[in-house]
């Protein structure tokens, strides 16, 4: 830096006036006339925080809580669109039977990003209203500021101020024990370019993670998957459906023992059975399957029956039933080339024709890649899902004839 | 500072109390009133549980008063605080009163001693058992599970601690404060600084306790282990809302002039917002987790808060409570600004009414109701409370002239 100094000795005005005050009280009454004298470009200096210095140097009130009002009301409504995104719009999907997007949930999130983003707009806008980083000041080439970081108190005005004048005579007359003329900057003020270089390097470092994301998003790779935690990942312990060394057998997963009885309610044995029942149907190679309800169809039961297949088959089955679900969709999305099967169109003509017994069946026991739900479902919710797969069917393949009696259209009566 | 500390103290002329004499008769009035009114009512209704209800609703409102300016004495002994000296004497005369207001608490005691299950359906066990709604009747066991806490002799027994705890740590805080204006030895502060921390911890107990038996078992199926610091987040808020009040009326009527400047009132304006906030971080935590665990023994009580005319009182909190006084007090020129600041704590004084009223009155009917009774009970109890704090005021001085700390509060500046 020493040679750029030389380099530019260009003549110039001095850039203001020093005047150094020894002590807190004589400094604030110094203030007080600085401001009522009409002085707008100058600056008090003080080794400490001095209380009521900004009333008395007339100081206004900061913009900054507005910077951060306005950036902490961009941060709420940031991470509400965020989780509306990718809650509700991008990747629906029921968690816990709460609906797609819902407030409650959201709140918490919400809430850290509005404290995170007003935490960044106080800290870089204090920064930036403090005109930081600023490269050079003349003050600092001033040995009598140097003590103002110690046991001195200073005024400095500004050249730039209407009523400066170099000799500082203004600055006697309220106290100052010395003044000194604050020459001009002679260095460039400019920063240099390793500096320009440093945020250059620093920014493309930056960039690295991201790439790599993106990179992850739209390559595919053949190597293991890195394991970060390996003894969660391994654990010693045998999971459902693995072989197992400590049994003769060799199952992992036990019987229960001979004679145990459920600790559930006795269920009607009637509900139980899914293949007798008022009518039946022969599907062939597979049996007589029961295509009636066992259960009274009521409001509440089609409403449970609703609720149910919205958490537990709607994934894959779709909403309406179409075998469009959000995991269908997902597995269809990562590559055409999978052994993915469609979950069952229920709205198809095979799905039309199952019978309520299969439809049981199925979720009792399991269908194909689908696995039983009986631990999730009671047979009563079993029966409602299967009452309200009926009446989904029933509503998607509607005509005419359905409606009552008094609101048919004329054509068809 | 040295400088700022050894400026003279100003003229302490006003800091001297007149004896209250009109105030007091007018708070009799009121006491005598709100009584007559509610037992006029429950004598024609012939509705006591009604008037259990309301009595537990009043007295609680300003059993948490008391409570926070209790708190507010001992945090400032804790931290050894300089800003609040200059306040710090109207709390102790606020938090005199609590003591009273718990008495008062009594006769809804015993009547739960005697088994009586209007209130607290715990206390009669056979009230539930023969419940004719399966809903009620269904959760008789975990009415017994809790019997070994939830029975009336070690009900009476907690509320004979919570007296004892409370009248001896106001009494304590109170007579010291006051025999330094007259002796000035500062070894009081000294003692009053070494009393506050275990004070703190019978504090914390006694309210987290106090509340979940007064207010968190009206329900006793329910649960919340947050419920303590619920309390306690309502409580402090009213009353720094109640100690801006008191200290503008004061410097109104020509009391504490130049003692208690914006400075003071930014600083309790602060503590106005930061629990408003609290109480919303509070609150919404214990909503969320219930909310999104949706266990049927949690969630009914929040259930009947969304039901029946409940619903509109909660978003009134919601608003009333988190986002309307949240932004209203947000900027520093309101809490600094005297108008300002008047207005933010009547609002923040009316809402712990009506937060206290959505705890408690749910239990009594899943339906909303005109709170004539309430009202009437929030008068009797509010006039024996001003009655108490006015009494130990009276003749005495407004602000502890001989604390050692007084003239650090005298020269507080916020940066």
């Amino acid at each position: 830096m020493s040679s750029k100094q030389a380099a530019a000795p260009v003549e110039q005005g001095p850039a203001g006036v020093l005047g150094v005050f020894h002590d807190v009280d004589s400094l604030l009454a110094a203030c007080r006339r600085m401001r009522d004298a009409g002085f707008t470009r100058w600056e008090a200096h003080s080794p400490f925080p001095v209380h009521g210095l900004d009333e008395a140097a007339g100081i206004k009130p900061t913009v900054l809580p507005w910077i951060v009002l306005a950036c902490g009301l961009t941060g709420t409504s940031c991470a509400i669109l965020m989780q509306w995104w990718m809650n509700a719009h991008d990747y629906a999907y029921i968690i816990s039977g709460k609906p797609f997007f819902s407030l409650p949930a959201n709140i918490p999130v919400a809430f850290e990003m509005t404290i995170l983003f007003s935490a960044f707009a106080a800290f870089f806008g204090m920064l930036g209203l403090n005109k930081f980083p600023t490269w050079s000041n003349p003050l600092f080439r001033v040995p009598e500021f140097e003590r103002v970081t110690a046991d001195r108190f200073a005024i400095v005005v500004d050249a730039k101020d209407p009523n400066f004048k170099a000799d500082g005579g203004f600055l006697k007359q309220i106290g100052a024990k010395e003044v000194v003329v604050v020459p001009a900057d002679p260095s460039s003020g400019k920063f240099p370019l390793w500096f320009h270089g440093l945020g250059a390097v620093a920014t493309l470092a930056a960039m690295i993670p991201v790439a790599l994301i993106l990179r992850a998003r739209f390559v595919t790779s053949e190597k293991p998957q890195i394991h970060v935690v390996p003894d969660m990942d391994f654990q010693w312990k045998n999971k459902a459906q693995t072989s197992s060394s400590v049994f003769a057998d060799q199952r992992t997963m036990r019987l229960p023992v001979e004679g145990t009885i459920s600790v559930d309610q006795p269920v009607d044995a009637n509900l139980l059975d899914f293949r007798n029942g008022a009518s039946t149907v022969q599907v062939e190679g597979v049996g007589t399957f029961r295509n009636d309800l066992p259960m009274e169809v009521t409001e509440e039961l089609l409403a449970m029956g609703e609720e149910r297949y919205a958490i537990y088959c709607a994934p894959c089955h779709g909403r309406g039933g179409y075998g469009d679900g959000p995991i269908h969709q997902r597995a269809n999305g990562l590559s055409k080339d999978t052994n993915w099967v469609q979950p069952r169109n229920l709205q198809s003509e095979v799905g039309l024709a199952l019978s309520t017994g299969q439809i049981y069946d199925a979720i009792t026991n399991g269908k194909g890649t689908m696995q039983p739900y009986a631990s999730q479902l009671s047979v009563e919710e079993r029966w409602a899902v299967v009452a309200y797969i009926r009446a989904l069917q029933r509503s998607q393949n509607a005509t005419t004839a359905d409606l009552p009696a008094g609101v048919q259209p004329e054509e068809s009566k | 500072m040295s400088a700022q500390h050894s400026k003279a103290l100003p003229d302490l002329g006003g800091v001297l109390a007149p004896k209250f004499e009109a105030q007091r008769k007018l708070a009799l009035i009121v006491a005598v009133v709100g009584l007559v009114g509610a037992g006029a009512m429950a004598g024609i209704t012939g509705n006591m549980r009604l008037l259990q209800f309301s009595w537990l609703y009043g007295c609680m409102y300003f059993l948490t008063l008391g409570l926070g300016a209790l708190f507010f004495v001992q945090l400032q002994h804790l931290t050894r605080a300089g800003w609040s000296v200059v306040v710090r004497r109207i709390a102790e005369h606020v938090a005199s009163a609590l003591p009273v207001v718990a008495l008062l608490l009594a006769p809804l005691v015993i009547a739960t001693l005697m088994g009586n299950g209007d209130l607290f359906k715990w206390a009669n066990l056979d009230l539930i058992r023969n419940d004719p709604d399966e809903s009620i009747s269904g959760t008789l066991h975990l009415y017994e599970h809790k019997a070994p806490y939830l029975n009336g002799t070690f009900f009476l027994v907690r509320f004979a601690i919570y007296v004892v705890v409370w009248f001896g740590l106001v009494r304590f805080f109170r007579t010291r404060s006051l025999q330094q204006d007259v002796d000035g030895d500062p070894m009081h502060t000294v003692k009053m600084v070494r009393i506050a921390a275990p004070g703190m911890f019978l504090f914390a107990l006694s309210l987290t306790f106090a509340a979940f038996d007064f207010m968190m078992s009206l329900d006793a199926p329910w649960f919340s282990t947050i419920w303590g610091v619920y309390t306690f987040a309502g409580a402090f808020m009213s009353f720094m809302s109640l100690l801006g009040l008191l200290a503008l009326r004061s410097e109104s009527k020509g009391y504490l002039r130049g003692l208690v400047t914006p400075e003071h009132y930014h600083d309790i304006g602060k503590l106005m917002f930061a629990f408003v906030f609290f109480w919303s971080y509070i609150a919404f935590s214990q909503f969320v987790l219930q909310w999104y665990a949706d266990i049927p023994e949690e969630t009914l009580w929040y259930k009947h808060r969304m039901e029946g005319g409940w619903a509109n009182l909660s978003w009134v909190l919601l608003f009333g409570h988190i986002f309307i006084p949240f932004l209203g007090l947000l900027s520093r020129h309101v809490k600094r600004n005297r108008a300002g600041l008047r207005f933010w704590a009547c609002w923040l004084l009316c809402i712990q009414a009506v937060d206290l009223y959505w705890v408690i009155m749910p239990n009594y009917d899943h339906h909303m109701h005109l709170p004539v009774m309430e009202l009437f009970c929030l008068l009797a109890v509010g006039g024996v409370f001003a009655f108490v704090a006015l009494g130990s005021a009276a003749g005495r001085n407004l602000t502890p002239v001989k604390d050692p700390r007084l003239p650090e509060s005298l020269a507080f500046t916020n940066i």
